[in-house]
């Protein structure tokens, strides 16, 4: 192989495929970045055996050749090269690739071109376009609910055909729920009638490469396939074929007759709640609700921090009057939403609440409160 | 100028506690010997003075104690009524002073330092004190006031039943240089061995060989022995804490590995524990399994839930699942669970939780009444049978 790139043309896509690779592998294969040269392209192809990255750039090839490097070392070196043009030639004998620029010269061992596996290939047939930006947004207002660990069911996002033509996904852990519903009639079309799980590592990946241009995106049985609408770059991940929990029977709680309403400004409770969150401790992290008609008081104490008191002006309903959440987490969730006003439909001082916004259509969160624990809080005054 | 008041310290301790509770509940049983352990395998808890004259001893094997005193009366104890009157004792002593920490169920010490500001004659307040006890409980006590804990706990032991031992501050060397080195808390079988082939048999003995001496011979215990042979006893009374944990265990009469026989004693014992947090009205986050082997080695293993329980078949299942998973193939001695972790801490609820079943709680709040009422083996659930 001998090819000559310009940094500019290469720098971004090294650094997505230097992102797939894992950090700790015995593996020299999954160490690598395979570099292929061939017509007047450079196609770089990384994988930690499960995703897989392609991307293809423009090169002056001189001679054809494919070899793997290790692919950390690869690109930080040309990360910290001025721009301009670099050439890289194989030794075959030796098994190192040359990295000239001007004066610069650098070898790297390189990898025997028989430890390279075939990526898979984007499926053309029946590819939908999405909009890389609207996917990205998806990601970022479900994956927050997403459980790292506990059952591996839930620790992935669900996207699947949903009621009135429209598709829902949809993504929890043990104690919230997120839920966007839109419309893609040809995604629609393409989804599986139980939709498909992608795994929350995979999701992070996904944000990662993801821009705001449109996508192509296809899906086999096994995999779920993303390419750039120019073909230059494209990701691929399995998907998981767990048991995804009937979220549908917490969802149905929410529009029971007697589930109480609180109307309350998002900016208000935000900044409240950043406050309260200071005198939260590592054995008591939430926020009492004192609910009446007009008024919520929020309150948190600890015996060593002392304590917080804030009254929101509030529209509310219902026969639940004391409810307490985790302040972290209903911050996180505050954060995810866009309207001005929120409304909460709480089922039980101990059951779902369901959070939704004027300006969010189709989004829902459900968070679940804390237990709430008579707490016995002493203080010594002087009388 | 003031001087510092000397330091007083009070040691009590109950004469034999659980034989006197019973002689006082049992009026059959006053003036007999009452020895108070169960089973073949068990040891004597304590004893009544009467029992004492034949030789019978506490931690004496049952087997022994019923050789040497076959005509005693024989009690299992019962704990939870020992308790009771253990608190009850414990009330009298706090109003005498802020600074009481209960060495056990029925010993304890106080600070009486600076009492004597109020009342010159420590001994005469000793005396109340040991007064209100018996009015309180209707049992006696011994009392050892000393200026250091180790000192008040042997001048306790001094004059029993129903003493009053005052050890002054000027008398302490005095009585150190005739005070048996077997006598000092700590010396067991093994030091006094090592005493004797010193020729040390007074505590003031102990102060013929350095402290360097004792340190390279006994290690820390022979620095803290250096220390008590001069009156030096620095622990303070450490005020009562609650307890940490709930426990019960039982040594069996076989060695045994039947998984049927080491379930029923769980339940037995997840029973015991259960109740007795319920009447204290606690509920514990780790469950304990204590495991000890034919061979004498003993393991323990826990699991932390993510609620508090004071249920019986929670605490039950929970140490039945640790004793499946340690996969034992070896005969056990003994085997007991405990609760511990008080007190339920915030957590957020899940989507998936399984609400507590309010009939469970009502069952053993039903079983508790009843032992309450007609005594513990009045009803039995028909798993342990």
């Amino acid at each position: 192989m001998l090819i000559q790139i310009q940094k500019e043309d290469v720098i971004e896509g090294l650094q997505k495929a230097a992102s797939i690779i894992p950090q700790k592998t015995g593996a020299a294969y999954l160490r690598s970045i395979w570099l292929r040269a061939e017509g007047n392209k450079l196609e770089l192809l990384s994988t930690d055996s499960n995703i897989e990255f392609r991307g293809s750039y423009t090169a002056t090839v001189k001679q054809e050749g494919l070899l793997g490097v290790q692919g950390r070392a690869f690109v930080e070196l040309i990360r910290r090269l001025p721009a301009g043009e670099i050439t890289l030639r194989a030794d075959e004998a030796a098994s190192v690739l040359h990295i000239e620029q001007g004066r610069r010269q650098y070898k790297l061992p390189t990898n025997d071109k028989t430890w390279f596996q075939s990526f898979s290939d984007f499926p053309e047939s029946g590819a939908v376009m999405w909009s890389g930006d609207f996917l990205q947004e998806l990601i970022d207002r479900v994956n927050f609910c997403i459980g790292e660990e506990g059952l591996e069911a839930i620790a992935c996002m669900i996207l699947k055909p949903a009621a009135n033509e429209k598709i829902e996904a949809a993504g929890m852990n043990g104690h919230q729920f997120a839920m966007i519903r839109f419309s893609n009639d040809e995604l629609r079309g393409l989804l599986p009638p139980n939709g498909i799980l992608i795994q929350k590592k995979y999701l992070n990946e996904m944000k990662k490469w993801l821009g705001i241009d449109e996508i192509d995106v296809n899906l086999d049985e096994k995999r779920l396939y993303l390419r750039t609408t120019d073909k230059k770059e494209s990701l691929s991940l399995p998907l998981s074929a767990y048991q995804y929990p009937d979220y549908h029977t917490f969802l149905a709680r929410l529009d029971a007759p007697e589930v109480a309403s609180l109307e309350i400004s998002r900016g208000e409770a935000q900044e409240a709640l950043q406050r309260i969150l200071i005198f939260n401790t590592e054995s008591n992290r939430c926020t009492y609700f004192q609910l009446t008609p007009t008024e919520v008081i929020l309150t948190a104490a600890g015996q060593d921090v002392g304590s917080a008191t804030e009254t929101l002006d509030v529209a509310y309903h219902g026969a639940v009057e004391r409810i307490a959440f985790p302040t972290h987490n209903l911050l996180s969730l505050l954060d995810h939403f866009n309207s001005a006003k929120l409304t909460l439909s709480l089922t039980g001082s101990e059951g779902p609440c369901g959070v939704r916004g004027e300006d969010d259509a189709e989004y829902l969160v459900i968070i679940m409160p804390m237990k709430i624990l008579d707490d016995t809080q002493f203080s010594e005054e002087q009388v | 100028m003031t001087t510092a008041p000397l330091p007083w310290i009070l040691h009590l301790d109950m004469d034999a506690f659980y034989a006197s509770v019973e002689q006082r509940d049992e009026p059959r049983y006053r003036g007999r010997p009452v020895i108070i352990g169960g089973g073949d395998r068990g040891v004597v808890a304590t004893c009544s003075y009467e029992a004492r004259k034949f030789g019978v001893r506490s931690a004496m094997p049952i087997s022994e104690a019923r050789r040497l005193c076959p005509q005693a009366i024989y009690v299992m104890p019962r704990m939870a009524h020992y308790q009771e009157v253990s608190q009850t004792v414990m009330q009298v002593l706090h109003s005498y002073s802020p600074l009481v920490e209960q060495a056990s169920i029925d010993e304890a010490y106080l600070d009486f330092t600076g009492l004597e500001l109020v009342e010159s004659d420590v001994r005469a307040r000793a005396q109340r004190l040991q007064a209100e006890v018996k009015e309180a409980t209707g049992l006696s006590c011994s009392l050892g006031l000393a200026p250091v804990k180790f000192l008040a706990k042997i001048a306790s032991d001094m004059h029993k039943p129903a003493g009053v031992t005052v050890l002054a501050h000027h008398a302490v060397p005095a009585f150190l240089a005739r005070l048996p080195v077997g006598k000092i808390p700590g010396v067991g079988k093994q030091t006094g061995l090592v005493l004797e082939t010193l020729s040390v048999h007074y505590a003031a003995d102990i102060l013929r060989y350095p402290r360097e001496f004792w340190e390279r011979k006994l290690g820390k215990a022979g620095l803290a022995l250096y220390e008590r042979a001069q009156g030096i006893d620095p622990r303070p009374v450490t005020p009562y804490t609650e307890p940490k944990s709930e426990s019960a265990e039982n040594t069996f009469d076989a060695d045994t590995s039947d998984p049927a026989v080491l379930a029923r004693w769980l339940f037995a014992q997840a029973e015991r524990v259960g109740a007795r947090l319920r009447k204290g009205g606690r509920k514990g986050r780790t469950i304990t399994l204590k495991m000890k082997f034919s061979d004498f080695t003993q393991i323990t293993r826990s699991r932390t839930l993510p609620t508090a329980t004071n249920t019986t078949r929670v605490i039950y299942e929970t140490a039945l699942a640790l004793l499946h998973e340690q996969k034992n193939t070896q005969r056990l001695r003994l085997i007991g669970l405990g609760v511990s972790q008080f007190g339920e801490v915030p957590r957020q609820l899940g989507f998936f939780d399984t609400p507590e079943d309010p009939r469970e709680a009502k069952l053993d709040a039903t079983l508790d009444a009843l032992r309450e009422k007609f005594g513990p083996a009045a009803i039995v659930r028909g798993r342990i049978l």
